[in-house]
């Protein structure tokens, strides 16, 4: 009894020293507790100020996004109205192309008006389709050529400065192909 | 400290059921009976005030997530993604939009060949008729028969290039 008595206060004893020992501590580093804390509080506060800033930037931002990116539609839209006007007259040309062809060769088979008309569809399409700008001037370049070859060669035929029955240098440039 | 006082009570109460049960064995029924209402009613109250304990312990975790929902650092922060979302959600949009409008650009584009096309298969054909017609009595039957089927054929599936190699055949035939 005295052993368990004895026991108990020993226990009661470590208890308060263990508590004595954590007031010590507590004392001789309150500054520093208070230092984390001041410093604690200003960083909050510091990363309040920055979160808005950027928020605020961000704002401003998205707005000029928004603008920007209305305009570039607006004239991406006017472009490809552009464009199918644009094609609408080269379709337009290539009919007028190959009314000219008729009318200049009245005794040409309307085969060969065809295949003409035909090839410089293709011309026209193959260069509308074209992925790089590169291969697009190419293209263009050779439509532009072969309806020039194909007015020149009716224009000599009118003039009657050419032997030729049929537009031999339309036909070439279509074999070359 | 709130803690304490129903684990002390549940404590004792454990200790009181084991001197209940030496006060049975010993055949003290009278005492027993009274120390087991005692007991109970320590180890109800105990067990109460431990699940209000709980209770309070979740309120307070519960009020502590909410204020630091509303805390003005989540809310900035909040603010913050939404817009780095809404700047993403817009670039993504632009995109779409541009892919929209080239889409019915190019459809327009194709719809106008095929108007286009359509006109010059029609002429086409009604040049090849004009000319199997021509020369009906110049061809063999079989073979008139043939072409008038290929014209047939080429008519319905609208096929420019058979139609012009159909033509320029019956030019180079006669």
């Amino acid at each position: 009894m005295p052993d368990l008595k004895q026991w108990a206060l020993n226990c009661l004893n470590f208890w308060y020293l263990a508590k004595d020992k954590n007031l010590q501590w507590q004392q001789t580093h309150q500054d520093q507790e208070q230092l984390l804390k001041q410093s604690k509080a200003f960083a909050q506060k510091n990363l309040e100020a920055q979160l808005k800033t950027r928020s605020v930037q961000l704002e401003h931002e998205i707005a000029l996004l928004r603008e920007t990116h209305h305009a570039q539609l607006t004239m991406h839209k006017t472009k490809c109205k552009q464009d199918i006007n644009d094609y609408k007259q080269y379709l337009d040309a290539l009919d007028q192309l190959k009314a000219a062809i008729q009318n200049s060769y009245t005794h040409l088979p309307s085969a060969v008006a065809f295949t003409i008309h035909h090839h410089a569809k293709y011309l026209l399409n193959a260069m509308w389709e074209a992925k790089s700008n590169d291969e697009k001037m190419h293209r263009e370049i050779q439509l532009i050529r072969f309806m020039s070859t194909v007015h020149e060669d009716a224009r000599l035929y009118l003039e009657g400065a050419t032997e030729q029955q049929l537009p031999e240098n339309t036909l070439n440039m279509i074999q070359q192909k | 400290m709130l803690v304490r006082i129903p684990l002390w009570l549940l404590g004792s109460a454990f200790l009181l059921f084991i001197v209940l049960t030496i006060l049975f064995n010993l055949h003290l029924l009278f005492l027993s009976e009274l120390l087991l209402r005692v007991t109970t009613k320590i180890w109800f109250s105990g067990g109460v005030l431990l699940s209000l304990n709980g209770l309070a312990v979740i309120a307070h975790r519960i009020i502590r997530q909410l204020m630091m929902f509303f805390s003005v650092q989540s809310r900035f922060q909040r603010r913050l993604l939404f817009n780095l979302a809404k700047q993403a959600q817009f670039d993504l949009l632009h995109a779409g939009k541009a892919h929209y409008i080239n889409y019915f650009c190019d459809l327009k584009r194709r719809h106008l060949l095929k108007v286009n096309d359509r006109k010059h298969i029609l002429l086409l054909i009604k040049s090849i008729k004009q000319n199997l017609n021509n020369k009906r009595h110049k061809l063999p039957q079989a073979a008139f028969k043939q072409y008038r089927q290929q014209l047939k054929l080429y008519t319905r599936q609208q096929n420019l290039d058979n139609l012009l190699e159909l033509q320029e055949l019956l030019v180079t035939l006669l």
